[in-house]
């Protein structure tokens, strides 16, 4: 079917402003599925629907912020609940739990960047990434891989700046334990 | 400031360059006396750096491109039904009187051919409820929130709350937009009202998320949007994903119809 002159603009525009960030988009919609169909299913989704509602985005405004709250909404109303949220993930407190009981002991043992410089396990940042409990794998997707601000990752969530910038705050603490302890168990398993 | 403080509160945020002044200032004078937070904050940053290196930006497969330019082409061809594609390419000024009148015989047809002419009220529906006492206040009295009374504020201010800016274009009905609130509820639930004005006629639309909404019984869906008869008023109800919009108002559906689907919003066939 012909499309009518205000279409083709419509498209054209939508391929040079939208479509340039679909790996951004790829990369934080397999960190928040982890998992490649359904990561692609989200893609396809988020840019359907960015592309219905394209007459309403204002040129000049931040496209990758936009797309990435179309993302995150269509992922909260789909995926997270059909895969059972917390299934793959840690519990939040477990968590918690187990950072308390670190920082107890001598925390300088325990950092994580030197134990990776040593021992090249450099593919288990992505492992540690997805184990994060889901609302706090988000907030660093969204500030440390996509580089929004507080504000912006605060408006993609719907939640108050102050509790990204927490989430964030315990996320870097996550990863640090998360990481110790994959470089610990493989140099363990190893020796 | 001590140390912990410094840890738990501000190290994160300051790595990042999100603290106040006044936090920034605070932290510069703990960290100008005490090493042990430098070197924390040293290797904060490495740790960020670290992240940002070891989680690659991965390409999207051709074949996921594919498909999305595949899908963008269906939807190219079949995003607006025929007879409002037609008047949708004519101007707005131009266009309008005619389009109007054609596309709202075209709905009294569709209402007529339903089986149930008129829906029946849902009393005591307490969404449809909210929206109707929304729009009685709405229609008495409606300040606008600081900072939404122009539409590209809004739109911004929706989108990033909603996702979409979900601003309407009733022109065609004489209306026009009067300002906008986005408030919380003493629950919590974030809504935003979006309020269009004129000839003395209104339409209020009321944005709201809800994880786990099922429609309220009655109603029939036209194009989309489900309508209920509800305290004299009309009430559309709209789904975008988690979503949901509802239009208030004294006019019929088949007034306000047409300008719904000419402003591009509504998806055929997304009920
Ligand atoms: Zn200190």
């Amino acid at each position: 079917m012909a499309m009518g002159a205000g279409d083709s603009q419509k498209r054209k525009q939508f391929e040079t402003e939208a479509l340039p960030h679909l790996d951004l988009l790829f990369t934080t919609a397999m960190h928040l599925t982890r998992n490649r169909d359904d990561a692609d299913d989200l893609c396809q989704e988020t840019m359907l629907r960015a592309y219905r509602f394209f007459h309403q985005y204002s040129p000049g405004t931040d496209c990758r912020a936009w797309l990435l709250t179309i993302m995150y909404n269509a992922f909260r109303s789909s995926y997270s609940r059909r895969q059972g949220r917390e299934q793959l993930s840690a519990s939040t407190q477990e968590f918690e739990r187990a950072i308390d009981a670190e920082s107890n002991q001598n925390a300088s043992q325990a950092d994580p960047q030197q134990l990776l410089i040593r021992s090249g396990l450099d593919e288990d940042v992505e492992k540690a990434l997805d184990s994060l409990p889901e609302e706090f794998r988000t907030a660093l997707l969204l500030v440390d891989v996509n580089d929004l601000s507080y504000a912006q990752a605060a408006q993609t969530l719907d939640v108050p700046i102050g509790t990204v910038r927490s989430r964030l705050s315990r996320a870097r603490s996550m990863m640090r334990y998360a990481l110790t302890h994959m470089v610990r168990a493989r140099r363990s398993a190893g020796s | 400031m001590d140390h912990r403080q410094y840890i738990e509160q501000y190290l994160s945020a300051d790595i990042d360059g999100e603290l106040s002044p006044a936090e920034s200032q605070a932290v510069s004078s703990h960290l100008s006396s005490c090493a042990d937070c430098r070197q924390r904050q040293a290797d904060e940053r490495a740790f960020k750096a670290l992240l940002r290196q070891q989680i690659p930006i991965l390409s999207a497969p051709p074949e996921l491109r594919r498909k999305i330019v595949a899908a963008l082409d269906r939807e190219d061809a079949a995003r607006v039904p025929p007879q409002v594609r037609r008047f949708s390419r004519l101007p707005l000024w131009l266009g309008w009187a005619g389009a109007a009148a054609a596309a709202a015989a075209i709905f009294v047809v569709v209402l007529m051919s339903s089986p149930r002419r008129h829906s029946p009220p849902s009393p005591g529906n307490p969404a449809l409820e909210a929206a109707a006492n929304d729009y009685l206040k709405a229609e008495h009295e409606f300040v606008p929130g600081s900072g939404l009374n122009t539409q590209t504020d809004l739109a911004n201010a929706l989108t990033m709350n909603f996702g979409y800016p979900f601003i309407w274009d009733f022109s065609s009905l004489g209306l026009n937009l009067a300002g906008g609130q986005i408030v919380h509820r003493p629950d919590g639930q974030l809504v935003a009202y979006s309020l269009y004005k004129g000839k003395g006629q209104s339409i209020l639309c009321i944005n709201l998320r809800q994880m786990d909404f099922s429609f309220p019984p009655g109603g029939h869906a036209l194009h989309g949007v489900r309508f209920y008869r509800y305290r004299g008023l009309w009430i559309g109800v709209v789904n975008y994903g988690s979503v949901f919009c509802y239009f208030v108002t004294r006019m019929s559906p088949q007034q306000m119809l047409p300008a719904l689907i000419h402003s591009g919003g509504l998806n055929p066939g997304s009920l």
